[in-house]
């Protein structure tokens, strides 16, 4: 792991303004633009950039673990812990969908689960945006990109600013105090989450992470079972198509 | 070393300029024009015309003519013309066929290499498509780069201070905002937004179906569906916008719009701006949105702008400075050209990446967070948009279910939460994985961008070590051997256009020869005049005969024929053409 401030040549500590003078050197002499793309100056300009995006556009916060350059530290860091979906443990291949989507049949339909029809088909502009429940609360919304882009240090500032302190709110916290290294700060918001919303499965699910080592898992979008306004898989199938037609039947264009 | 040319590959109007001397100059076209109009036409008889003349012909040759094709590129949509189908990466290698045509013929040499501008906002799909379009049209695409980043870099060439601007591009089809630092030769990108789908055809579109309501009112006739009146109409609409820029009003003249039994229809009315802003309030509202966001993700306030630039053709309309100026609190800038900065920004690039432009670097960010689905359809995002590139970025992941053996990776892009509403870019599978409880196995991927923008994906399993990669290079719907395909297509057609440019002078110059001929006929005593009368008729079966070599040979006897008794005029430059004429017809 190398200090970013190292990578920029400055002394810990320098002001923006260095760090941007600094950076600029640094560009305008490994730019693989100006190499000839020499692959040599790619991954030194690719460390530069980390670097620079690390005390610069994140202050400092968020992914600069995650950089596969070499920085930071162990993976399980900040990185965050996705599960793959759509696999299943028969290992056969058989029954495994190519298409858009990796829901397999009765199986993991987590996601899909905190959809609701109003919400689909209301038109309004935060419809298909959200991934669960606790989201769909839009004062959560902000604070879910924030967490999503690693400016944890914002997300904690919205956070504060909030005083509907709901368990959604601790959930977010807990992510976001998850983000910055306070593990302590996270376990016990992960914690009360988890005891104002017992049934949430990404709440338990984020308190049992914590509990068992504080391996940050990034995005948990529920697992099996707990479906919350649909009584079976099938009708959360139907819903999923819907949704996907919703979603993007009128074109890529229009959905982005 | 071949000159390299920028490209600006517009929605309605294109525009291509090089480097003279260390300075981006604009090449005019054959035609004489500053930019060409990104207008396709198919004549009649399979002929493709390009630019203003294609424009030209279009209302009376409607269906085969294909305007603002730029909006579909990245698509699976087809122009079925003659029963063939054209994607639009050919239809655009169509434009950038014409546009390196004209660069060679101002520059007299072959021009291969070229940068060519997109919108920011363009998706990976979408940039390769343009890239497609190039390798179709004969282009060694160096780099496709921004088009506010190419304004930028037109306009910063020579300002040395550190200066903070916003481009904001409103042009034919798209609109984008970029906000950039310009110090010391380094051109940063810091933030960038957009609307792939809102442009100067939105605000035409929207005189004109206020024309149409117009025409119904005072007619009664809905000419909606009347595609000949509709072309009319639209162009009507056009130029009345751009009246409105300089005028407060205009008018709209269109005699014999439509006519029955009744008589002749015309249409005539008074558009004034006020109106034409109430028309396109919407769409000059939605531009703001991606202001807002781009100042956001910059993480600037309005006030540390020092400049706002405005590029393309749209920003001429009173509405739209109004709306920045509010917005930015700033007076936007009008010092570049907005028509032809992009086009001279792209120059600069390939000047760049030539090694003829020293000391200038542009520092250029992912338009749209990549990312991979994960279990429950979520997108999880492991290059966020804005990052600066190049950028190397690496995530671990587990498995959903126990004993897993396999991941499918499915490489996505787009700011959507839900994974199936972004745009995929690719797939692969990582197999081999040692069979363990769900949340145990390590699955490092790893996402790359180099400074081209070309994604290169790879996945590996921390338990096993086997990896696996992508690198993501094709555009989704067209399959390398379609490319090579077209691009042998695009190469026979630019032959076949050759030669019936070259079947099109021997007819005028059969034409001349038998003028000649029959003006020294009554000069010249009988026996002459006689043999001379019998080659000219040799000449005229010939050429409705359309028999090209049978014509060539009649005017070689001709031309021999008059030369003997000395009435031959040689047009100038015919003797070198006819070698290369030669090979061509034999072929």
């Amino acid at each position: 792991m190398r200090d970013p401030y190292e990578v920029l040549g400055i002394a810990p500590g320098a002001s923006d303004d260095e760090i941007k003078a600094a950076y600029r050197k640094l560009a305008k002499k490994y730019h693989p633009d100006l190499n000839g793309g020499s692959a040599d100056a790619e991954r030194k300009m690719k460390e530069v950039n980390d670097a620079y995006t690390y005390l610069i556009k994140n202050k400092g916060q968020g992914s600069y673990g995650s950089s596969g350059s070499g920085y930071g530290g162990s993976s399980s860091s900040y990185g965050g812990y996705n599960p793959f979906g759509g696999y299943g443990s028969q290992g056969g291949y058989g029954d495994y969908r190519s298409g858009g989507s990796s829901q397999q049949g009765g199986y993991d339909f987590g996601g899909f689960q905190f959809f609701n029809f109003e919400d689909l088909f209301s038109g309004g502009s935060r419809s298909y945006q959200s991934t669960s429940y606790y989201e769909n609360d839009p004062i959560f919304k902000n604070v879910e990109q924030m967490v999503l882009a690693g400016r944890y240090g914002d997300a904690l500032n919205a956070l504060k600013r909030i005083d509907q302190r709901k368990a959604a709110w601790y959930y977010w916290s807990a992510r976001a105090n998850m983000g910055v290294g306070n593990r302590l700060a996270a376990l016990n918001d992960a914690r009360t989450a988890s005891q104002m919303a017992p049934d949430e499965v990404a709440y338990r699910e984020l308190l049992a992470q914590l509990n068992a080592g504080g391996q940050a898992y990034g995005y948990r979008g529920g697992s099996m079972g707990g479906l919350n306004c649909c009584s079976s898989p099938m009708v959360t199938c139907c819903m999923m198509n819907m949704l996907c037609n919703c979603c993007c039947g009128r074109g890529y264009y229009g959905c982005c | 070393m071949g000159k390299v040319i920028g490209i600006d590959l517009g929605t309605t109007n294109s525009c291509v300029a090089f480097l003279e001397n260390g300075e981006a100059v604009v090449i005019p076209n054959a035609e004489g024009g500053r930019t060409t109009p990104s207008v396709v036409a198919f004549s009649k008889d399979g002929e493709r015309i390009v630019g203003s003349a294609a424009k030209r012909q279009a209302i009376t040759n409607s269906d085969r003519t294909i305007f603002s094709i730029k909006r579909e590129m990245g698509t699976d949509n087809r122009t079925k013309i003659d029963g063939k189908n054209y994607t639009p990466q050919e239809i655009s290698a169509i434009i950038l066929q014409k546009l390196k045509m004209d660069a060679e013929a101002y520059l007299g040499e072959s021009v291969t290499d070229a940068v060519i501008t997109v919108p920011a906002y363009f998706s990976d799909s979408q940039r390769q498509a343009t890239k497609d379009a190039g390798r179709i049209a004969g282009l060694n695409v160096l780099r496709i780069i921004n088009e506010p980043t190419a304004a930028a870099m037109a306009y910063g060439m020579d300002k040395g201070g550190a200066q903070r601007i916003m481009v904001y591009d409103l042009g034919g089809g798209t609109f984008d905002v970029s906000i950039l630092d310009i110090n010391n030769d380094v051109i940063e990108v810091l933030a960038t937004s957009g609307n792939n789908r809102l442009g100067g055809d939105d605000f035409d579109n929207c005189v004109v179906s206020w024309l149409l309501n117009v025409f119904k009112r005072q007619e009664h006739i809905d000419l909606s569906t009347d595609q000949a009146a509709l072309g009319r109409i639209r162009e009507a609409a056009e130029k009345a916008k751009i009246e409105l820029s300089a005028a407060l009003s205009t008018t709209v003249s269109l005699p014999f719009l439509y006519s029955d039994k009744n008589g002749a229809k015309h249409l005539e009315t008074t558009l004034t701006r006020a109106t034409f802003d109430e028309l396109t309030a919407h769409l000059v509202k939605a531009t703001t949105g991606p202001v807002e966001q781009a100042l956001r993700d910059a993480g600037l306030q309005p006030g540390d702008l020092n400049r706002v630039l405005m590029v393309g053709g749209s920003t001429r309309i009173p509405a739209v400075q109004a709306a920045v100026k509010r917005i930015t609190g700033k007076e936007p800038s009008r010092d570049i050209n907005p028509d032809e900065c992009v086009a001279l920004g792209a120059a600069l690039q390939g000047g760049i990446l030539k090694g003829e432009v020293k000391g200038l670097v542009l520092v250029d960010v992912t338009p749209l967070s990549l990312g991979i689905e994960t279990m429950g359809d979520v997108f999880s995002r492991i290059i966020e948009r804005n990052t600066i590139l190049p950028v190397q970025r690496s995530q671990i992941f587990t498995t959903a279910a126990s004993f897993q053996t396999a991941v499918d990776i499915h490489v996505l892009q787009g700011e959507r939460e839900i994974a199936s509403c972004n745009k995929t870019l690719g797939r692969f599978r990582l197999t081999g994985i040692r069979r363990a409880p769900r949340g145990v196995p390590q699955i490092e991927v790893t996402f790359s961008i180099d400074a081209n923008g070309i994604v290169h994906v790879s996945a590996k399993d921390l338990g096993t070590g086997k990896h696996q990669e992508i690198t993501l290079t094709q555009s989704s719907n067209m399959s390398s051997e379609e490319i090579d395909r077209a691009v042998r297509d695009a190469q026979r057609y630019a032959e076949e256009d050759a030669l019936r440019k070259k079947r099109a002078e021997m007819q005028n110059r059969a034409e001349e020869l038998m003028y000649q001929a029959k003006n020294a006929q009554k000069k010249l005593n009988p026996v002459d005049k006689e043999r001379i009368e019998g080659m000219r008729k040799r000449v005229k079966q010939a050429m409705d005969s359309g028999n090209d070599r049978e014509l060539k040979e009649a005017c070689e006897d001709l031309t021999d024929a008059l030369n003997a008794v000395g009435r031959y005029v040689d047009p100038s430059d015919m003797d070198d053409q006819d070698g290369a004429m030669d090979a061509d017809i034999q072929n």
